[in-house]
Order: C-alpha cells, then sequence, then structure tokens
C-alpha cells in the first residue's frame, strides 16, 4: 500500500541531484557571461545585466506554477498520492522562485524607475501569486488527513491558477490609468546566449529541486499512512 | 540621474551584484535546505521500517 | 435546480434567525471605516478621493466574518455530514450557501454607503449604477469564499486561513470594485466604467460555475 506514494526506487537519487547540479553549472556559465562579457546596454547601462538572471527566473517560476496546476488536475482525476507529492513540491519551489522574482524585480526597479516598487503588472501578479500559493502551502500544514489535504490542496491551486490572467489583466489596466510607461525589459537579440544558458541552468535546478522535494513529500506520506508498529 | 526614463544610467553595479548576490543565496540556500531536509527524511524512514 | 432554491431558503431562514450576527458584522464593517479615516487623517479631500477604496476593503474585511460564520450551523451539530448523505447534489448545497451568502454581503455593503457617504464626505452618485456593483462585487466575494469557508470552517486555525487564501485570489474584484465605484462616485470620463463592469462579469461568472463544479469534491473528502 504504502509503495502507491513512490514511483520511482527510493535509493536512486543520483538523477535529480546531477540535474541540479548541471543547473547550477549553467547558472554560474550564463552569469558569468552575462556579466563580464556580454556589452553594455546604451539606456540601462550594467543594470540591465540584471535581466540575464531576471528574466529566467521569470520564465521557470511560471512554469513551475504551471506544472502545479497540471498536477493538481491530474491529483483530482487520477487519485492517490504521486501527483499530489509534485503538487506539494512544485507550489514550494514555485513560491521560492516567485520571491526571488520579486527581490530581483525590485533591485532592478530602483535604479531604473526612482522607487523599489513599480506596479509592474507582471512582477505585482507574482506578487499576488506568492501570497495565494504561501496560503496553499499554509492549508496544507493545517489538515491533517492525507486524502482531504490531497484534494483540497487541489482545488484551492487550480482556483488560484485560472486567477493569473484575471489578476494580470486587472493589475495591468489599473496601472495602465495612472501611469504612462513602458517598461524597458526587452532584450535585444545580441544579448540572447546569456539568457537562455541562464534560463536551461535555472530549468535543470528546477527540476533536480522538485524532483527531491517530492521525494520528501512521499516520504513523510508514507511514514504517516503506515500503521504504527505493534508494541512486542 | 538626470530623470526616469531619460539618459543613461551610469553605474549602478551595485545593483547587479545585489541582485545576483540574492538569486545565489537564494538559491543555493534552497537547494542546501532540500538536500538537508532529504536525508533526514531517509534517515527517519530507515529507523522506522525496522 | 429546486435543490438549491432548497438550500437557498434553508439558509436564508437560518441568517433571518441569526440576524443578531449580521447586525455584529455590520457593526465591524462601520468600525472598519472609521478606523480608516483616523488613519488617513481628517483631511477631507484625501478621504473623498479613497472613499470608494475603503468601502471595498471594509467590505472585504466584513465578509471574512460573514462567511466564516455562515458553516458554524453545520459546524456545531456535524450537520455539514448530514447534508451531504442527503440525496441533494452537493453542487446545490454549495448554491444555496453562496447566494444566500451573496445577499447577506450585498445587504451589507448598501447598508455600509450611507457611512461612506457621511464619514468621507462622498456622493454616492447614481444609486441604481452603485447597488449594480455592489451586487457584482459582493457575487466575487461570495462565491469562492463560501467554498474556502467549507474548507476552512472544518480545520483548526480557519480564522487566518480564510483571508489567507480569498484576500489574493479576489485581487481583481477588489481593483475592479473600486475602480468602477471610484467611477460612479465622482464622474467617468474616459468610459472606462462598462471595461471595469465587464471584468467584475467575468470573474464571477467564472468562479460561480469553477467552484461549484469543485465544492463536491470539497466536501466528499
Amino acid at each position: 500500500m504504502a509503495t502507491a506514494v513512490m514511483d520511482t526506487k527510493t535509493s536512486d537519487t543520483s538523477t535529480p541531484y546531477m540535474v541540479a547540479g548541471a543547473g547550477l553549472l549553467l547558472l554560474v556559465v550564463g552569469s558569468y557571461w552575462g556579466l563580464a562579457y556580454a556589452p553594455r546596454e546604451t539606456y540601462m547601462g550594467d543594470v540591465q545585466r540584471i535581466m540575464y538572471v531576471h528574466v529566467p527566473t521569470a520564465w521557470n517560476a511560471m512554469l513551475a506554477f504551471t506544472f502545479a496546476f497540471g498536477c493538481a488536475i491530474a491529483s483530482l482525476i487520477r487519485g492517490g498520492y504521486r501527483w499530489d507529492t509534485r503538487l506539494e513540491a512544485s507550489m514550494e519551489v514555485g513560491v521560492v522562485l516567485s520571491t526571488l522574482l520579486c527581490i530581483q524585480g525590485a533591485i532592478w526597479a530602483k535604479p531604473t524607475w526612482g522607487v523599489w516598487w513599480d506596479w509592474d503588472p507582471r512582477l505585482t501578479t507574482t506578487a499576488v501569486l506568492v501570497l495565494a500559493f504561501s496560503g496553499i502551502i499554509a492549508l496544507r500544514s493545517f489538515v491533517d488527513d492525507p486524502g482531504r489535504r490531497a484534494v483540497w490542496s487541489a482545488v484551492a491551486a487550480i482556483i488560484a491558477y485560472v486567477d493569473v490572467p484575471i489578476v494580470y489583466f486587472s493589475v495591468k489596466w489599473w496601472n495602465s490609468l495612472h501611469q504612462m510607461q513602458s517598461t524597458p525589459e526587452t532584450v535585444s537579440k545580441a544579448f540572447h546566449w546569456p539568457l537562455r544558458i541562464n534560463a536551461i541552468g535555472i530549468l535543470l535546478l528546477m527540476w533536480g529541486l522538485i524532483a527531491l522535494r517530492a521525494r520528501i513529500a512521499a516520504l513523510r506520506l508514507e511514514r504517516q499512512l503506515q500503521p504504527p508498529p505493534e508494541a512486542a | 540621474m538626470t530623470g526616469i526614463g531619460v539618459g543613461v544610467i551610469e553605474g549602478g553595479w551595485e545593483f547587479v551584484w545585489g541582485a545576483y548576490g540574492a538569486s545565489a543565496v537564494i538559491l543555493i540556500g534552497y537547494a542546501v535546505s532540500i538536500h538537508r531536509r532529504y536525508r533526514a527524511e531517509r534517515r527517519r524512514t530507515g529507523q522506522g521500517a525496522r | 435546480m429546486t435543490q438549491a432554491l432548497v438550500a437557498l431558503r434553508k439558509d436564508a431562514l437560518l441568517q433571518w434567525r441569526t440576524r443578531g450576527r449580521f447586525v455584529a458584522v455590520f457593526v465591524f464593517g462601520a468600525t472598519a471605516l472609521l478606523l480608516f479615516s483616523f488613519a488617513i487623517g481628517p483631511s477631507a479631500g484625501a478621504l473623498r478621493q479613497h472613499a470608494a477604496g475603503f468601502l471595498w476593503l471594509a467590505l472585504m474585511l466584513a465578509s471574512t466574518l460573514a462567511l466564516g460564520d455562515s458553516f458554524h450551523g453545520e459546524m456545531e451539530n456535524r450537520a455539514l455530514e448530514g447534508l451531504v448523505l442527503l440525496p441533494a447534489s452537493p453542487v446545490a448545497l454549495y448554491y444555496g450557501k453562496a447566494l444566500a451568502n451573496w445577499a447577506q454581503l450585498a445587504l451589507l455593503g448598501v447598508a455600509l454607503v450611507p457611512f461612506m457617504v457621511v464619514l468621507y464626505d462622498a456622493p454616492p452618485g447614481g444609486a441604481l449604477p452603485l447597488i449594480g456593483l455592489i451586487l457584482l462585487g459582493t457575487a466575487g466575494l461570495s462565491f469562492p469564499g463560501t467554498l474556502y469557508a467549507a474548507m476552512t470552517v472544518q480545520v483548526r486555525g480557519s480564522q487566518t486561513l480564510l483571508p489567507l487564501l480569498l484576500f489574493p485570489l479576489v485581487v481583481p474584484v477588489l481593483l475592479a470594485a473600486v475602480s468602477a465605484t471610484s467611477l460612479v462616485m465622482t464622474g467617468d470620463p474616459m468610459d472606462q466604467l462598462r471595461s471595469w463592469t465587464l471584468l467584475l462579469v467575468c470573474f464571477d461568472l467564472i468562479y460561480a460555475s469553477l467552484c461549484g463544479l469543485l465544492f463536491g469534491r470539497v466536501v466528499e473528502s
């Protein structure tokens, strides 16, 4: 019965570690390239180099939450706990990446716009996402029954993810009425190599981390589902 | 800075280091935390199985 | 459909019998409005400008009390499990409860308007558009809120969990309702009211259907 939770051998953890390690390596390469070798941008100067880590983080954060959405649907349709552990993992990784995204965004905004937060629709939507999924993670910690926890967090994740485009458009609208600004985040074609390398780097790192985090969830679940040992 | 959206941003390397530093700290820190938690869970499962 | 109406009648009756609680929630909302003005200061211009925002913030805060309360009756006698055992579909139960909550919140909103007008010296603009917006906005709070309330009421720490889950979700409702209400109150030179209203209608339709669909799974487990 307990084996329904884990679909891979518990001992085989070399893959996620290797994948994550490869990801970190790529990140080092890509960041070094972006910091040392990519030419300076005309208007934004060296501050623009933040984009080489900011844009890849943004892509992967959204990917993590999209994967979480898929896991939630799979969890509701299939039942069992396989997809639930992946949901737990990808939500946590998504929150970590999105929080990082907001920090990067603030550090980028200060020299660019003079303020720490410029209500950029994408970044503001990310902030809402951090709060929404943190709330679902909190919900999980309050529910003891594993079956109920799986169903409820899947339902909540679906509801939260469907909201993402709505939040984005409402903030974009709301912001555009008060400020006329274009976000100069476009990276010209000459600079895209460090961007791609970092994007794949974070992708691999994220993949490894989600896999490991899912195994942590699975191990915990197995312990919870096992009947307590009879006193001899 | 001469003004928002006008002119060239001079310097600003401290922000660049800040962003990359924060990214490194958070990504590596989280990876280490996952590694530690995973080892702890493996240990706990090993003990319970006996 | 008839099941939903029966459920609605039950919940409306329940709310009428416990209308003391409605008064308490209303007082909470009025207090919130007062506190906001203390926070901003007695500057008439600032208060008037942000009156719509304060009204909807007060409504949002009060909604956590009202929504959290709406399942207390079921929880006290473990009636929630009893309801699910009935041949009535859980979806009908959901819509009955959500509609009753919607009515309560809308009433609360309308009741708070005179407070807003007086405290912030904010003319309410057209009565009909304002009521319409209150209906649309409170629907956006009630439909997801009823689903979350059903979850959190069965779990310890529910008082923190309900707003924690609901508030990030209803950010578009807050933005749209506040902007639209402001426009109704102060004039709409660029004809943006239609867009905000459309956003509210879309949000309400999407979440009324989605939450109804998912409610069965929530109470089954």
